[in-house]
């Protein structure tokens, strides 16, 4: 794991009279932080019904950089985290707020394409009973997933399980399980969901994980993300 | 430092200045044309990833490109002509032209970079004034006189595309020097 890219993924809430400072603070946040060695990218998204819920994703080259970026607390945080984090604790009208970093485990190689593209994402987080995760993972890489990219509408997709290091011990709060599928625009988005428009393909694939899926899944989340911003990193010269 | 040294740092920093100019803008200011003759951010980026990609690949090694291997796929275009760089484009074929999202425009010019990186690295001090390379206006020039040309005509599109980043964005942050002399200094201060 140690030599793998990681996905840090951090999502909340954030009621509309206190928007605009969040959104000032977020713009520069991601190039704050793209500054720490270690962080290769980062993208942020918003909830596309209209809400309030936003998602940031951030490249990690390696684990062998989580103290640096994530162990608060810790002797080797950089000091950009520590500046970046102390000023995040003094926003106000924050809800909902969940991070979690992510190893791939399957679907579409990270950034090679899942995550290039500026398409619309569908992101679903859940937990799953103990008594059936071996079970439960399986069936969702083997036909969940396959079959959801079977959709017309769902472009890519891919699966992550969250990561267990010393140095995040306090820092995951979210599902252990994200998978994150790439839509080809929002005009399809209405052909995915329950509705009147929803695609026969949609409807049974969406029928096998209330009939399987949902039953062993916790804390489960769903919704469909519009591109805010994406940012780069520097060569280092 | 060597001659090599010296090329691949200007090409460096000239990449990180069109990160910087790329750096947070959605599609549409990636696709914004002040005027019908004037490019897009998105257009200078392609253009500089193709035009990388060419010197390196068909002119100095008679290879085929990246383009030809996939990377036309990936950006969404047809590979045609593989002398196509987008050089000379008028104001119908800018129109017409379709940016590809940045994330994928960026890989491609950072795996020109790499390209570029690569040969300066199988080269010698000497081959920047021993090894001949065509000169598309006529006869040959040296080495060295290809990427003084490659490095000027880079300089001149980065330019351009901080330019229209400003056009959209405002003014640049008055600390920002092209990233060499704050890192410089960064290094000088954690050295003591």
């Amino acid at each position: 794991m140690a030599n793998r890219e990681l996905l840090l993924l951090v999502q909340m809430t954030c009621e509309r009279e206190y928007l605009e400072p969040f959104t000032t603070w977020y713009n520069s946040h991601l190039s704050n932080l793209l500054r720490i060695p270690g962080y290769r990218w980062a993208q942020r998204y918003v909830n596309i019904d209209g809400g309030t819920r936003f998602t940031a994703l951030y490249g990690i080259r390696s684990a062998d950089d989580l103290p640096s970026l994530l162990h608060f607390g810790g002797p080797d945080l950089h000091p950009i985290a520590t500046s970046e984090f102390s000023v995040f604790n003094t926003l106000q009208g924050i809800g909902d707020h969940v991070s979690n970093v992510y190893e791939q485990i399957s679907g579409a190689p990270l950034r090679d394409p899942l995550l290039l593209s500026d398409r619309p994402l569908s992101i679903v987080t859940a937990d799953v009973d103990p008594a059936h995760e071996e079970e439960w993972d399986r069936w969702f890489t083997e036909s969940h997933l396959p079959g959801v990219l079977k959709v017309p509408g769902y472009a890519i997709g891919a699966r992550f399980r969250s990561v267990d290091h010393p140095a995040l011990a306090n820092f995951n709060t979210g599902p252990k399980y994200l998978a994150l599928y790439e839509c080809d625009n929002e005009g399809v988005l209405p052909t995915l969901v329950p509705g009147d428009r929803i695609h026969p393909e949609a409807r049974a694939e969406l029928g096998r994980w209330q009939s399987y899926g949902e039953i062993h899944a916790r804390n489960f989340g769903w919704g469909f993300y519009r591109l805010i911003s994406k940012h780069f990193k520097w060569t280092d010269i | 430092m060597t001659l090599q040294d010296f090329v691949i740092g200007c090409l460096e920093q000239h990449y990180n200045a069109m990160v910087r100019s790329v750096d947070g803008l959605s599609h549409a200011e990636l696709s914004w044309m002040p005027t019908p003759e004037c490019s897009s951010i998105g257009f200078l980026l392609w253009h500089y990833g193709r035009t990388q990609d060419r010197w390196i690949h068909s002119r100095l090694q008679s290879a085929p490109q990246l383009w030809e291997q996939g990377w036309a796929e990936r950006l969404g275009q047809e590979v045609n002509d593989p002398n196509e760089t987008g050089y000379g484009y008028g104001p119908e074929k800018l129109a017409a032209f379709h940016v590809p999202d940045s994330g994928i425009l960026l890989r491609y010019a950072d795996a020109t970079l790499q390209a570029a990186r690569d040969y300066l690295g199988s080269r010698t001090e000497e081959d920047f004034d021993g090894i001949a390379v065509i000169n598309p206006r006529g006869g040959t020039m040296t080495l060295a006189n290809m990427f003084q040309q490659l490095l000027w005509e880079f300089n001149q599109h980065g330019g351009q595309m901080a330019y229209l980043r400003g056009m959209q964005r405002g003014l640049e942050d008055s600390r920002y020097s092209g990233g060499l002399l704050e890192g410089l200094a960064a290094r000088e201060t954690q050295n003591g």
